[in-house]
Parts: structure tokens; C-alpha cells; sequence
């Protein structure tokens, strides 16, 4: 509704006592409806563009909705409609349109949309990789493998003293040898292995050191990531920046030597896209070498955002541009390495054939289809003559697929075709696990007709989600809805929290993914577990500052679990990344916390603030509590017709200051933890504790259904609706009763939506 | 500090989407400003560099004076005799760390040690960078702190064949104590540099009809309500198509870029259409004002060019520590030096049939191209003796003649002192300052 400019006090108390309701009643709140509300409205609720488009649908109880009407509406002039004529209108509203969202579903379907950015960057890094070799970690060891050696002369290898893992690189060698019995003035060392970032993004990496180096990250060719391998002996840092897929692996290598030099040191660091810099954790390297991935480092201009999810549903002269240019650099790298990803060499016979063969292979991956003779012959052999060099053909081949829109817009297939044959199931199995193309596996099985039957897709789909691809993907999603994908560490006021460090928020993020990956995911939880958060991993770190004894016993990476209890935690909204992320930098922040919990805790709907309005410590009386300067702030009626939701979910939060430590008082007073609020049927709740809050939210159908369908958006990139087969509101039930596992979960929203409209083979 | 390698995707990511629509050349003053009224003639430098010693009897004149005489190696610069000068009993005596392969390239043209450090070379103690910046940088920017002689980029390096790797065997030119300077290696990395994204352009160009007709047939399979998108990316296709093709931040380019072959791969058996290339762009830039100074690297100091084109086969280095009485071995590096000889003289024709834009003369009567080598000798290794072929007139210089130089004291700093002083830039000395005695040589 919109928004009034008078307010007028009236009670709730005097709306109390209604009569009964009778279709007389109803007959006079439809005529008033249509006199005071349907010019905005619509006549039917449906909305009227340019006043209030949206269809007249949500949540609220019916007192909450006459109160609303009788304060703020109509909103040119709210004293037009006061008490029982404002009843009367409620009323009618509520009966015939506010609680059937179902009136207003437009016949949705399907629509074109192109790659989204994380998509087009993930099937392109894909792509290469059928010919490459997928990066795939097989092996759990953690640290990086180095090789001590001993220089002499010429010889930096002359004799290996030791090999051995090192689960950081960050070594002073003047204070103690490499390896015992090392030439303490000539020797090298070289590690190898693999990084994985949990988020994509530009990463920087940074080697310091007085003596010679080499850092190579996901290389394949050219110059080294940073060369260093020259030296005066001063103690030097270099820097270099890359874009990575967050969740892949990529080969890492970094080569020290010293000779001579005075001193002796080395430590290799990186700031990822959140953070700040840290010399690189344990948890984000591998031992195993895998193999590297062509990554676009184009910088894509943002996707649409505009309904909480990416969608790829506008093109416009910048993104064709962008997209044009990191096809360009796919050309040239494909140029560059067509004899590697053909499979053969400058002396073989059949170069020409296989580089054909590769060129063709290639197109159809990106196509997600298998081509027809003509249609091979149109983009692949077509480009091929006796005057251009093979390179420059592969070149064009590659430009022309990745332009193409068989490659830019995955779904094109699937609407043109009236049957959906077993390549449209496979494209949108792999777009919507892995964002990706269908891998070989897929393709063969599609080839073979062996992707038909429902029992061969539903294989495919287990195998799928236990692909790591999937897991980034989730993780991915999982950003969004705990509020953090592109968004800053939380940076609290030195003075107030002096202790509460930027590496203390790196540690509690990580905190916070290792219980998603390690609990959530990989042991196939279920939905409460998620939102109870019993667990919590817990450095010596963190356990300092929120004061726990830290156990004496840990492992290379540092994180224990714990029970989150110990910590004072009472579920997932109360983890102090959480609550830390939804504070004002000296004080806790009881709107922002409200708003988090309300729509992902309770999956309430709310709306974007019409005015906004911003808090100001200053403008209150410095003896107040937040509590009581938030309820001024917004007593309004027209803020509290979301506020009376918001306030009452971030009060009960109070006990937890800005950082997230447990607190029992402010500024010597006690905490009034006790709130009123008002559930989706208008019940009142009362909570004294998020424990109570929290018991509210597990007992109640909103929140995984809110949970179900932000997933689904998140992975299909198109809302449930536009899917026949699609069973949101069941699975939602199936999520809240424990029958099915939030990973479950992801694979079933997938499957079922790959395969809508898709005939199974008997 | 030390730039940042710059290769291929990473060029083309920085140009992405800015060059397209930025006038690249909107930085540049000089391009469009009339000559200022009182400014001095133009004074361009150009160093261009060969590995691994040369063969002395076949190289060297013996007569000193205006009546040298061009043996094998000299021969194919001979129709410059007018316009050449050279430079014999010169020295590096450059002392202390690194080898004489990397003292000899990384002194070349900074005159000072090398840092101690971690790089072990054949022999003597391990070195790191040089200590100070080099001759061609030097004069660089002094030319770039004055208004009449700043140009868009100053110093560009060409390389030929120069690989990846970056120590004091590859790089000769440095901007200050520890600060290498990397050639551009890749002729393509070249023209992106000089004239923008124009070739990648003209690229996709060539295959957006073939996008029209892939549109319209994955549209055409599509019902009417699901074809919007792709609608608006054919309009997109129609605008690339326009922006591409005007090219406009070249428009007022004094000298067209020179039309770059596609697929020419940057390795060994295309160097001498590489070095080609390289030159070509090298004088189109001068041609165009991009700078005043300018290096062309072929391979590096201890560099293992195959020169099949020669029918060398044997790696240029291994084959450069032969014995003088190994005749074939002796005939094929005069081969291989006379070569580089007839790749000078293209850059000289090239530089004399080119006008001076808006002055008289052509630009070799403005440049002055040096030809030098990191050793005197190959299987030597001596740092006496160092090859110094000068060309050209810009530097004002007597020219025309061969010169024995510096008797008191020999040192190549002195020539380096020389060049500073005639780019009107006085400095008292350059490199080591003891090697320095006796001030510039008296080349006039």
C-alpha cells in the first residue's frame, strides 16, 4: 500500500470488538473498495501501473490490515476512510484477494535469458576443461609439498635434503636452518600444490621476501604470475591480481632460492575479495596438483538483481562488449594451446585433423548439442582454408561459438523444441547444479540414448551433487542469503572494539562456512539443524575473544567444533559474524538484525522501505537504550506496518553487542529482552530469547518455503511458477519435517526442474 | 618498482572496454600541436642490440678515419658509409658481480655494477640488477620533463625473440637500481601498445555476419514472445559493427599503423619477419612521434636463436663457444652477424626514406641508431672491445668515419657520457663515476 502523510492515533482497541461478518458487510466493503481504493488498486486487487502495481497480496493478519487502511489509507488523504468503513474495506479485501496470491500468477512461463555472469565464467573455465582436464581435488592432504635443496654453482637442485608439507608459507630462516643439515647460504626450496578460494572474485597474492622467487597461479604458459628470481638481497614484496571461480581448485607453485644473501625469509600471502590481507590458510591449500583452468579475467558489468536473484534477462551495448572481449581472450588462449588441447603436435601427420576435431568437439560442448554435418560445416570446417594458419582459425572458431547465442542463451533449445529431448535435460541439469555446460560424461550418456528413463537422470543427478561444483554453488547461495555476497567485513569502531580485528572477521566468516560445508552439506543435514546451529567451529581466536578455553588438542587447520551453546549461540542468526555483519560500527543494530531475522529466520515478506530514513545516535537522548530510541524512530504507522515485525526479531537480540558477545547489561542497566510479535496468521507471539524466536520459526511453514523458493530462483535463475512440474510447496513441507536434507534438497529443486516438461522414456 | 610483465590476456583485459570508446591517443600533445616555434630539432635514439660477441677480423675495420673499410660482416651497411661512425677500443669495465655474459648485457648501457645477488652465471660471483638506470631511460626522460620533447610513451623496447624470462642476461635497459625494463616480445603485444584494440576489432568484425545469420536462424526457431532478446542483441550486433569500423581514435595519426599479417606465432623460425615487424612499427611510432627513444632487443645475452633461416641449426650461444679454428663454426657466425647487419640496414633505409615530418631531411638525418653487443668476442668472453656501430645524424656526431677511441681511458661510460651530453642533457658523469675520466668522448 502506499504510503499515508497523516497520522492519526487510534487504538487497536477500538477496532477490537467487530461485529459479525455477513455478506450484506461484504457487499458495502466491495462498493467502498471500489469508490476509495480501486483507482490505485485495481478493481480486483490486481494493481494499476503507475500507482500501486503490485497486486494486493500478503502476509498480514486482518487486524493488522484495518489498522494499516484506517491510519494510512487512501493515500491522498487517510482521514477519508476511518474505523468501520475501514473495517468494511479490510475486510473485503482480505476475503476476496489478500490471502490468494494464486488469483495473481500471470500464466508464467519460461523466458529467454542469456548466461549470467557467474555462468558464462564457469561454462567457459569449463569448457576448456573437458580438453584440459577438470581441476578435481582426490586427495584431503592440506599445506603445500616442498622440496629443500641444496644450491651450488649453477645447480639450485643440486642434492634434495627433505620433502615435506608446510601448512603456510611464512618462514624467517635466520633464526632457525630450512632443514637441518641445509647449507644455511645456498639453497632452494619449491612448493607445489593447489589453492582453493571459497568466493569468486578478484584475488591479490603477495610474496615477501630479501631473497629470489616464483609464483605461479593457475599458469599454464607465459610469464610467471610474479617473477622475482633476481636479487639484491633487499627485502621486497610483489603483488599480482587475478580473477578466480570461486570453490575450483587451481595449481599454485612458488619457488624460493637464496644465495648468499644475509638474510633468509619468505611468506606468501593473499587479500581476497572480502578481506584483508593474511598470509594464506591451511584451509585453502592442497597438496595435489590439479590442473589449470582458463578463467576470463573480463570484468562483466553487474547481472539484473532486481527480484533478490542474478538473472540474465537484459543485454545492452556494455555486456556485449564485455563478453565480446573475453571471448577474444578465449580465442587467443585457444590459439595458443590448440596443439595441447587437440591432443598433438607441430610433427603430427593428422595435426590438422585433430585441431579440426578439437574445433568441433568444442562447439558442440558450447553448444550443448550435437551438431548436424552442415551445421559442423558452418562453424567449424568452414573457418578453415589453406591460407589461413590454424591458429587464427581456431581463433575464429572459438570467437564465433562463444558470440553465438547456441552458447549465450543456454534455455534457447528447450523453448523451440516442442519435445524436450534428452540434451535440453542435460543442459539444464549442468546449468542449474554447476552454472555450467554439460560435461563429457553427459554427452556421452545423452549420445547413447542413455539419458531417457527417469531412473538414468535421477543417477545423474546423485552424481551431480556430489561434484564440487556443486558445493561452490550452494556456498554461492548461501553468501547471498546470510547477506554477504559483496559485502565488506564487518568493520566495528576501533575505540569500541578494539579487539575485534579484521582478521577476527576473517576467521569468524570461515567460521561460519566450514559448519555450511563440513555440518550442512557434507553430512546431509536437515533444515533445523541449519537454522539451530548446535555446532560452531571455533579457533584459538575466536575462542579468545569470546572467551571459551580453547581445547589444547586441534589439527593443522586450527578450527575445532564446539558446541555453539558453550558459546552462548542460539542459532544461526545469533552467529557473531551474523549478528557482527547487522551492527552500526559502535552499537548494535537492532533494525538491521530484525530485518535478516525476520526474512530469512521467519521468511517474512517485507517491503523496501518507502522513505528512508536513517538512524542517528546523535539525535537521542543519550540515557536511552537502542531499544527505545529504534521504537521512536519508527512508531510511525507507516514504518511500523513493517517495523512492528522488524523491531520485535532484532530486540530480542539485544543481549548480543556489536561484535556478538553476550551481554546482560548496557551501560549498567538490565536488558529487555521481552517482545510481542505478531505471526504470519496474527497470533501474537511472545518471545523472551532468540531460543524462543527461533523455536517459533522451526514450527512454523513460512520460513522453509521463503528458504525453497529463494534456492530454486537461485539456481534455475527463473522463478518456480514458470515450472509445471516443480513442487515447491511440497518439498518446503518435506524441508521443515526432516524428511528431506537441505542438500537433498538442492538436488531435488534441480532435478525436478531440468526434467519439467521433459517426457521420461519407459 | 619493477613493472609487472605485461602479456597478451592481460593487455587485452586492461585495453577491454575503455579503449573502445577512449581517444588513445588524447594524451598525446604533440600530435596535433603545431611544432613549437623555437624548439630544437628533433633528436631521436635508437639502441638496438645483438648477442654473443662478434667475429673481430670480419667485423672491425682496420683503417681509421673517413676511408674505413666494410669487411663481410660491415658490408650491407655500406651504402651509409656517409653516415656511419665506428667506434672501436672500447671497453666495458664495468667490474664486480655476475658473469661476463650478464655485466656485459646488463652494464651495456647502465656503465655500473650489478647489486650482489642470487644469480649464478658461468663463472666469477652471483649478481642481481644493475645500481642504476640506463642511457636510453636516462635520455628518455629528460626528453619527457620538457614540454617540446615529451612524446605520448617516451622509450619504447622492442623485442625480437626475447623469451620470458626475466633476469640480468635478458634485460639491458632499466629504469633505476633494481628497475628492469621489459621489452614488448610479441609484435601483436606491439601494435596493441601503439594503436589501441584495432586488430582485435577488425577480428570480430570478420564474424559478426556470420552472428546476423545465427540469430536470426536460432530466432526464427523461437515463438514471437520469446524473441525479444535476441531482437535487441541483433541491434546490438549492429552497433558493434559501426563502432568497430570507424576506428576512431586513429584518425589523426601522422603515419597510418603499418598493416600487421594475421597469425605470425612468436617463435624462433619467424624472427626475421618478427624483427621485421618490430622495426616497422618502431619507425611508425617515431614516424607518428610516440617517443624519442627506442631499444630493439634480438633474443638476449647468451640468447640460442636457431637460425634455420641461415641453415644455422646449432643454438646461436653453444655455437658462439667454438674455437677460431673451427672453421664452420667461424663461417656461421659471420653468417649469423652479417645477418644482423642487413637487419640494421633495413631499419636504417627504412628511417632514411621516411620525412622528417615538418622539418627537413629524413628521419635518420634526426636519429641515431646504435648497434652494439653485450661481449667483444664470443668465445672469449671479453668485455673489451665492445661492438659500437653508430648511424645516422641526429645526435650530431662527425660521422662518415671509424675512430679509435679514448687512449687515457677507454671506458665505454665515456660513450654513454657523450650521448647524454648531445641529447643536450650535461651530466657529469653516468654509471660508475670513476670510469667516467676524461668526460664525454669528443665524437663531434
Amino acid at each position: 500500500m502506499v504510503l499515508g502523510k497523516n497520522h492519526l492515533a487510534v487504538t487497536m482497541a477500538m477496532l477490537s470488538g467487530v461485529s459479525a461478518w455477513c455478506a450484506q458487510d461484504e457487499a458495502a466493503g466491495m462498493k467502498l473498495y471500489l469508490q476509495h481504493c480501486a483507482e490505485c488498486h485495481g478493481e480486483k486487487g490486481q494493481g494499476v501501473d503507475d500507482e500501486y502495481g503490485k497486486p494486493l497480496v500478503g502476509d498480514w493478519s486482518i487486524d493488522k490490515l484495518i489498522h494499516y487502511v484506517d491510519e494510512t489509507m487512501p493515500d491522498h488523504d487517510p482521514d477519508l476512510v476511518k474505523g468501520k468503513q475501514a473495517e468494511a474495506i479490510s475486510r473485503f479485501i482480505f476475503s476476496s484477494f489478500y490471502r490468494k496470491p494464486e488469483l495473481f500468477v500471470q500464466k508464467s512461463k519460461i523466458q529467454l535469458a542469456r548466461l549470467t555472469n557467474r555462468q558464462f565464467k564457469q561454462s567457459l573455465a569449463d569448457l576448456f576443461s573437458q580438453f584440459e582436464g577438470q581441476p578435481l581435488l582426490n586427495s584431503p592432504a592440506q599445506g603445500l609439498k616442498g622440496q629443500y635443496y641444496n644450491a651450488e654453482g649453477m645447480n639450485k637442485r643440486k642434492k634434495m635434503l627433505a620433502e615435506r608439507i608446510d601448512p603456510r608459507i611464512q618462514f624467517d630462516f635466520r633464526k632457525e636452518p630450512a632443514i637441518k643439515g641445509m647449507n644455511p647460504k645456498k639453497f632452494s626450496i619449491y612448493w607445489e600444490g593447489s589453492i582453493l578460494p571459497r568466493e569468486s572474485g578478484w584475488y591479490e597474492f603477495f610474496v615477501k621476501s630479501p631473497n629470489g622467487f616464483e609464483l605461479k597461479v593457475n599458469h599454464s604458459a607465459g610469464p610467471p604470475t610474479i617473477d622475482e628470481k633476481v636479487t639484491a638481497g633487499m627485502l621486497r614484496e610483489r603483488k599480482a591480481k587475478l580473477f578466480l571461480l570461486g570453490g575450483r581448485p587451481y595449481p599454485l607453485r612458488l619457488s624460493y632460492f637464496k644465495f648468499d644473501d644475509p638474510d633468509a625469509s619468505v611468506e606468501l600471502s593473499w587479500r581476497t575479495p572480502v578481506g584483508e590481507k593474511e598470509v594464506i590458510p591451511v584451509e585453502s591449500l592442497f597438496t595435489q596438483v590439479v590442473a589449470p583452468s582458463f578463467i576470463s579475467q573480463q570484468n562483466l558489468p553487474p547481472d539484473d538483481f532486481s527480484q533478490g536473484y542474478e538473472r540474465g534477462i537484459q543485454v545492452d551495448a556494455d555486456w556485449d562488449e564485455a563478453i565480446t572481449f573475453a571471448a577474444l581472450d578465449a580465442a587467443i588462449y585457444a590459439g595458443k594451446r590448440m596443439d595441447r588441447l587437440a591432443k598433438t603436435n607441430e610433427k603430427d601427420h593428422n595435426r590438422k585433423e585433430k585441431i579440426i576435431g578439437f574445433a568441433q568437439q568444442f562447439v558442440q560442448y558450447a553448444f550443448r548439442d550435437q551438431l548436424t554435418d552442415e551445421e559442423l560445416n558452418q562453424y567449424v570446417r568452414s573457418k578453415f582454408s589453406e591460407e589461413i594458419p590454424l591458429h587464427s582459425a581456431i581463433e575464429k572458431v572459438v570467437l564465433s561459438a562463444l558470440k553465438s547465442p547456441r552458447f549465450l542463451y543456454p534455455e534457447w533449445q528447450s523453448l523451440a523444441k516442442r519435445e524436450k529431448d534428452s540434451h535440453v535435460v542435460a543442459t539444464r541439469l549442468a546449468l542449474y547444479f554447476w552454472d555450467s555446460i554439460p560435461d563429457r560424461k553427459m554427452r556421452d550418456l545423452s549420445a547413447r540414448d542413455q539419458f531417457a528413463k527417469k531412473w538414468q537422470v535421477e543417477n545423474q543427478a546423485k552424481h551431480m551433487l556430489k561434484d564440487p561444483r556443486t558445493l561452490a554453488k550452494f556456498n554461492d547461495f548461501m553468501l547471498l542469503w546470510l547477506d554477504m555476497k559483496n559485502k565488506e567485513l564487518p568493520s566495528l569502531s576501533k575505540t569500541a572494539f578494539p579487539e575485534f580485528s579484521s582478521s577476527l572477521a576473517l576467521d569468524l566468516r570461515r567460521s561460519l562456512f566450514r559448519w555450511i560445508e563440513g555440518s550442512i552439506w557434507k553430512e546431509n543435514s536437515g533444515w533445523e539443524d541449519f537454522l539451530r546451529m548446535e555446532k560452531m567451529q571455533v579457533n584459538e581466536k575466536i575462542a579468545g575473544y569470546y572467551q571459551v578455553p580453547y581445547p589444547t588438542e586441534n589439527n593443522t587447520s586450527g578450527f575445532v567444533e564446539m558446541n555453539a551453546s558453550d558459546l552462548n549461540r542460539a542459532g544461526l542468526h545469533t552467529h557473531p559474524y551474523v549478528l557482527a555483519s547487522h551492527s552500526y560500527a559502535e552499537e548494535s543494530s537492532p533494525i538491521h538484525r530484525g530485518v535478516f531475522t525476520s526474512r530469512k529466520i521467519l521468511g517474512r515478506t517485507l517491503r523496501p522501505p518507502q522513505q528512508a530514513i536513517s538512524f542517528r545516535n546523535a539525535d537521542f537522548d543519550p540515557h536511552w537504550t537502542m531499544r527505545q530510541k529504534v521504537t521512536e524512530l519508527t512508531k510511525s504507522a507507516n514504518c511500523m506496518s513493517c517495523h512492528d515485525q522488524i523491531n520485535p526479531t532484532g530486540f530480542v537480540l539485544e543481549n548480543y553487542d556489536a561484535s556478538g558477545k553476550k551481554r546482560s547489561i548496557v551501560d549498567g542497566k538490565p536488558i529487555d529482552l521481552e517482545v510481542k510479535y505478531l505471526d504470519v496468521n496474527g497470533v501474537e507471539q511472545k518471545f523472551s530469547d532468540s531460543r524462543d524466536l527461533l523455536n517459533h520459526a522451526l514450527a512454523s511453514s513460512k520460513p522453509s518455503k521463503t528458504f525453497v523458493d529463494e534456492l530454486f530462483k537461485h539456481l534455475a535463475k527463473q522463478p518456480p511458477q514458470s515450472y509445471v512440474s516443480v513442487e515447491t510447496n511440497k518439498l518446503s513441507e518435506m524441508l521443515k519435517s526432516r524428511k528431506i536434507s537441505v542438500r537433498e534438497l538442492y538436488g531435488q529443486l534441480c532435478f525436478q526442474g531440468a526434467t519439467d516438461g521433459f517426457a521420461f522414456a519407459e | 618498482m619493477k613493472p609487472n610483465p605485461i602479456h597478451r590476456r592481460s593487455v587485452l583485459r586492461r585495453l577491454g572496454l575503455s579503449t573502445l570508446s577512449l581517444p588513445i591517443l588524447s594524451q598525446s600533445s604533440s600530435l596535433f600541436a603545431e611544432p613549437a616555434k623555437k624548439a630544437p630539432p628533433k633528436q631521436r635514439l635508437v639502441v638496438m642490440f645483438s648477442p654473443n660477441g662478434t667475429i673481430p677480423d670480419q667485423f672491425w675495420p682496420e683503417r681509421i678515419g673517413e676511408d674505413f673499410e666494410h669487411k663481410t660482416i660491415l658490408k650491407p651497411l655500406e651504402p651509409f658509409h656517409e653516415k656511419m661512425l665506428v667506434l672501436r677500443n672500447l671497453d666495458n669495465k664495468v667490474k664486480g658481480d655476475g658473469d661476463n655474459h650478464m655485466r656485459g648485457m646488463s652494464c651495456l648501457l647502465t656503465g655500473v655494477e650489478l647489486f650482489p645477488g642470487n644469480v649464478m652465471g658461468g663463472g666469477n660471483t652471483p649478481s642481481g640488477w644493475p645500481k642504476g638506470i640506463s642511457i636510453d631511460r636516462e635520455i628518455s626522460k629528460h626528453f619527457q620533463s620538457r614540454e617540446e620533447t615529451r612524446t605520448r610513451f617516451g622509450a619504447l623496447h622492442f623485442g625480437v625473440g626475447v623469451q620470458d624470462t626475466a633476469d640480468p642476461w635478458t634485460r639491458m635497459s632499466y629504469d633505476g637500481p633494481n628497475q628492469p625494463v621489459t621489452p614488448l616480445a610479441d609484435p601483436y603485444e606491439t601494435y596493441r601498445k601503439l594503436y589501441g584494440n584495432l586488430r582485435e576489432k577488425k577480428q570480430v568484425r570478420s564474424i559478426l555476419d556470420d552472428l546476423r545469420g545465427d540469430l536470426r536462424r536460432v530466432s526464427d526457431q523461437l515463438p514471437e514472445s520469446d524473441r525479444r532478446l535476441l531482437i535487441e542483441h541483433t541491434q546490438l550486433v549492429d552497433r558493434m559493427d559501426k563502432e568497430f569500423e570507424t576506428g576512431t581514435s586513429l584518425r589523426n595519426l601522422a603515419a597510418a599503423p603499418p598493416e600487421l599479417p594475421e597469425g605470425i606465432r612468436n617463435q624462433n623460425d619467424n624472427l626475421p619477419l618478427l624483427g621485421r615487424l618490430q622495426i616497422d612499427m618502431l619507425v611508425n611510432s617515431f614516424a607518428n612521434d610516440f617517443a624519442r627513444v627506442a631499444t630493439l632487443q634480438y633474443t638476449k645475452s647468451v640468447g640460442q636463436a636457431k637460425m634455420s633461416w641461415l641453415d644455422v641449426e646449432d643454438p646461436h650461444h653453444t655455437l658462439s663457444h667454438e674455437p677460431d679454428k673451427n672453421r664452420e663454426a667461424y663461417e656461421k657466425l659471420v653468417r649469423i652477424n652479417t645477418w644482423f647487419a642487413e637487419e640494421l640496414a633495413y631499419l636504417l633505409r627504412k628511417l632514411e626514406n621516411t620525412p622528417e615530418p615538418g622539418e627537413k631531411g629524413s628521419m635518420l638525418d634526426h636519429t641515431l641508431v646504435i648497434w652494439t653487443n653485450e661481449l667483444g668476442k664470443g668465445n672469449s668472453h671479453t668485455l673489451d672491445h665492445i661492438p659500437f656501430v653508430l648511424a645516422g645524424n641526429g645526435f650530431g656526431f662527425r660521422m662518415g668515419r671509424s675512430m679509435w677511441c679514448g687512449d687515457e681511458n677507454n671506458a665505454h661510460n665515456r660513450l654513454l657520457l657523450s650521448l647524454a651530453h648531445a641529447a643536450g642533457h650535461p651530466l657529469e658523469t653516468f654509471g660508475n663515476p670513476s670510469l667516467c675520466r676524461g668526460g664525454p668522448l669528443n665524437l663531434a
